[in-house]
């Protein structure tokens, strides 16, 4: 290996480039360990991956599902990034999308007469309070007694879905349908359609204005606290900052986001609730949260790399007969190797060192 | 100790070491903070492996790679951080890991604690004894495990004045037995008093190797530091009869749940430096927490500026002019955050670093930047704080520099009171002595300050007044013309009142 001399440890002074550097590697890991998987399940994973990426990218309608799969994902992994970065680690995303999509289904097919901007800002406004209020019980429970908010976020996710079981089932069934789902919203609570002929809707540019929003934030006093809070609560008290205060609010406003990713999937896409419409998209946030680094700008990038991903394995599996699940184990590990990427990234430099100077000790 | 070497990521700890400890002797090893004092004894005891170098015992050199190689040779080590169980006794500490009955062990703790006058119980339990009589006990641990060379770190930073005293006289009738002890310390006075020799180190090396009756205080220093130090600092009167802090029969409970301040009432003045000393411990920490609002007050009432602050969020408390220097240097800084953001932790929600936005006019939501980073940059050159730039994160600048931050951030806010909790632990005696002028020349701009520490000769070359605490209770308070170190030590321990 020939480094023409070069010292690569600066990498390690260089915040971004660090960032950068160790997530990329940490997905092309991934992708290869990917690989490895698709071929014990028995496909050429080259011929796998080509499906994916052409099933993701290549076409106006594989784009468009693209956009269409990012769309929640981006909206509830903004949300969660949100809650990461104030140290709450909010992994009830699933249930708070569940409590969104309700809110949007009802509101979306009950209320007539109304304006389609109207509706449509009724709809959000609701599926948002929706979301924030199922965030704010684990939020009152951390901030006042402590009670440790992954197993809460975790435990009301099955009371969410199985309220939307019941509530599909039963008070909100469609009586015209024989599948499990909900009567179809009204024409006026509709997302309009972002390309014409396909289904990617205006929920994209929604999530979107929500990461602009974030990322403003980000220079506020809301903000600055955030990230004291997610360093060391104990030391932001003494920086005069309210700690329960900070910790509801961001519970707040992370479950609200996710509820808005549930909410583009009823009045954006199926224009209905079906059953399992948005199952493992909260799970799924967590790994894009991360590996997008907590950051809205990184995290719209990993949404689109992780909706396409999603969209793609559709795709490889009518080629390659690999179920749709692989993309799911790509994701896992993407998620365990973006958690490793600090030491990998060491690692990795320390054996281009090493290989550096075994190659030259070679020549002498 | 021969040439001993040891290198750590981007220092040089130990930079080929000679030391030398005869038998029978009590041996100083001085140095400031970071000069390799520890590391060196830590090869010694088998903790580190040296990089370069050997280590002979008697006339046959030794391999230590553990602990367990150190004792088998007869060196033992007395930690800065004891290393006991706090629910065991002192016998079944000083048991543990050896194939031995309670009993026996029992007895010859017994034996050994008469010998040295270590008075301790061997069946008291650890959780119920002061620090000074933990450190007796890991003295005895060390002897019982055959030291006949025992390594003490800084052991007097846990002690009274008194403690401190009889620790001496401890060492000084184990070396009369022939055995040697290396003491390790930055505190010149500790070596003239209880050393046979002293080896000075400076940035991983050896200056100098002297007989204690051959050497001074000032040229200890000197050694020590590369260049003069000045000890004394010019103070002028500046006292005036404005009170800015009052204190009034404060109550409160400690971490644990029990009474950590009783009944505590004081005040300070403008333009003064109210000294508190005591074993850290005795309540100084929920006092500072108390003040700033981040300890409940039970019963009582805190004044600032003549007005009641009893209770207040720490928010209220920064607004009303309180700068605060914590303990714990972790609670005033966010390592992850740039230098910029650390410079306005705590002032977060003070002009000039806020402003409105196109968004909410009218309302002050956001930070200005281009403020923030006008201001770090000026806190970095006048504080001269060591770093490449101001958006670089906190974690990449040096202890020292850190704490030179957390300074400035706090004194250039101009604050009508100051609490400053351990300012100079940890730091180098030229920071020391850069952090003594400023919080001296802070009191001359009439800041009141509160100040704690456990170096008394700080407190006594700083204060106006000194306050004794012992166990969350004042035992007094004195002009500093007035103290002499006896009765303040007697009053550390809790024996007498003012």
């Amino acid at each position: 290996m020939e480094l023409g001399g070069l010292d690569l440890s600066f990498i390690l002074n260089k915040p971004l480039l660090k960032e950068l550097i160790s997530v990329i590697l940490a997905v092309l890991s991934s992708v290869m360990v990917g690989g490895v998987i698709f071929s014990v399940s028995g496909a050429d994973p080259l011929l796998a991956y080509s499906a994916l990426i052409t099933g993701a990218l290549i076409g106006k309608h594989q784009i468009a599902e693209t956009i269409v799969k990012t769309t929640p994902l981006l909206f509830a992994s903004l949300g969660v990034a949100l809650a990461f970065k104030s140290g709450l680690w909010n992994v009830g995303a699933e249930g708070q999308i569940v409590i969104g999509s309700l809110v949007a289904a009802w509101l979306g097919f009950s209320i007539m007469g109304l304006p389609t901007i109207i509706h449509i800002l009724l709809t959000m406004i609701f599926s948002f309070l929706g979301g924030a209020m199922w965030a704010l019980i684990p939020g009152i429970l951390k901030a006042k007694a402590n009670i440790n908010e992954v197993l809460t976020t975790l435990m009301m996710n099955y009371i969410a879905y199985w309220i939307s079981v019941y509530v599909i089932y039963w008070p909100l069934d469609d009586p015209l349908s024989y599948n499990p789902q909900t009567p179809h919203v009204l024409p006026s609570a509709m997302l309009p359609t972002l390309i014409p002929g396909t289904r990617a809707h205006a929920g994209i540019l929604l999530a979107i204005v929500g990461a602009i929003l974030l990322i403003i934030m980000k220079k506020s006093i809301f903000g600055y606290e955030i990230k004291v809070v997610g360093a060391n609560p104990a030391a932001a008290k003494s920086a005069g900052i309210n700690v329960p205060k900070i910790i509801l609010t961001t519970m707040v406003i992370s479950g609200g986001l996710a509820a808005l990713g549930g909410m583009t999937e009823v009045i954006g896409r199926d224009l209905c609730l079906k059953l399992d419409a948005t199952l493992g998209y909260g799970y799924l946030a967590v790994a894009i949260a991360l590996v997008g680094n907590l950051n809205p700008i990184g995290v719209i990038f990993s949404s689109l790399f992780f909706g396409a991903l999603v969209n793609g394995a559709d795709v490889a599996y009518r080629v390659t007969r690999i179920p749709a699940v692989v993309a799911q184990a790509v994701a896992g590990l993407t998620m365990l190797f973006v958690l490793m990427k600090g030491p990998m990234l060491r690692f990795i430099l320390k054996l281009l060192t090493w290989l550096k100077i075994g190659s030259r000790s070679g020549l002498s | 100790m021969v040439n001993i070497t040891k290198r750590f990521p981007g220092v040089l700890a130990n930079d080929h070491i000679f030391f030398e400890l005869k038998k029978g002797e009590v041996h100083a090893l001085l140095g400031e903070n970071g000069a390799g004092k520890t590391t060196l004894m830590n090869i010694l005891y088998g903790l580190y492996e040296p990089d370069e170098g050997e280590i002979y015992v008697g006339d046959k050199m030794a391999q230590i790679k553990s602990p367990e190689d150190a004792l088998e040779l007869g060196i033992g080590m007395v930690h800065q951080h004891f290393m006991l169980i706090l629910p065991f006794t002192v016998a079944e500490n000083i048991a543990l890991g050896l194939a031995r009955s309670l009993k026996d062990v029992s007895k010859e703790v017994a034996n050994l604690s008469e010998r040295y006058g270590l008075k301790i119980d061997p069946q008291a339990r650890i959780s119920q004894l002061s620090m000074g009589e933990r450190q007796r006990v890991e003295i005895i641990k060390a002897l019982y495990r055959g030291g006949n060379v025992l390594i003490l770190d800084e052991p007097t930073s846990v002690l009274t004045p008194q403690e401190t005293k009889e620790l001496f006289k401890v060492l000084r009738s184990m070396a009369n037995e022939g055995r040697s002890v290396i003491l390790i310390t930055h505190k010149l006075r500790e070596v003239m008093e209880v050393s046979d020799r002293v080896t000075v180190l400076r940035r991983g090396r050896v200056v100098a190797t002297k007989e204690t009756v051959h050497v001074n205080e000032k040229e200890l220093a000197k050694m020590m530091v590369g260049r003069e130090v000045r000890f004394e600092l010019a103070r002028h009167k500046t006292k005036s009869d404005s009170k800015i802090l009052e204190v009034e029969k404060i109550s409160a409970l400690g971490d644990d749940g029990l009474a950590a301040l009783k009944d505590v009432s004081f005040c300070i003045f403008e333009g003064e430096i109210l000294g508190v000393a005591g074993i850290s411990g005795n309540g100084q920490r929920e006092l500072a927490e108390v003040i700033m609002g981040l300890r409940k007050v039970m019963a009582g009432r805190i004044l600032i500026n003549s007005k009641d602050m009893t209770n207040r969020s720490p928010r209220e408390v920064i607004n009303e002019g309180v700068g605060y220097i914590p303990e714990n240097i972790m609670m005033a800084l966010i390592p992850d955050l740039s230098v910029a953001e650390n410079a306005i932790f705590g002032k977060q929600f003070i002009a000039p670093f806020i402003t409105t936005s196109f968004l909410l006019i009218g309302k002050n939501l956001f930070l200005n930047y281009e403020q923030i980073d006008k201001y770090a940059k000026e806190l970095v050159s006048v504080y001269d704080i060591k770093t490449t730039s101001i958006e670089v994160p906190v974690s990449y600048l040096s202890g020292g520099n850190m704490k030179r931050l957390i300074l400035a951030r706090e004194l250039s806010r101009k604050p009508k009171l100051l609490i400053a909790a351990y300012p100079t632990s940890g730091l180098d005696i030229s920071a020391t002595e850069y952090v003594r002028q400023k919080l001296v020349e802070q009191r001359e701009k009439g800041t009141a300050i509160l100040l704690t520490s456990e170096d008394l000769d700080e407190i006594l070359s700083l204060s106006d007044r000194i306050m004794i605490m012992h166990a969350g209770d004042i035992m007094g308070i004195i002009p500093t013309e007035k103290a002499n170190v006896e009765d303040i030590g007697l009053m550390m321990s809790g024996i007498r009142r003012a």
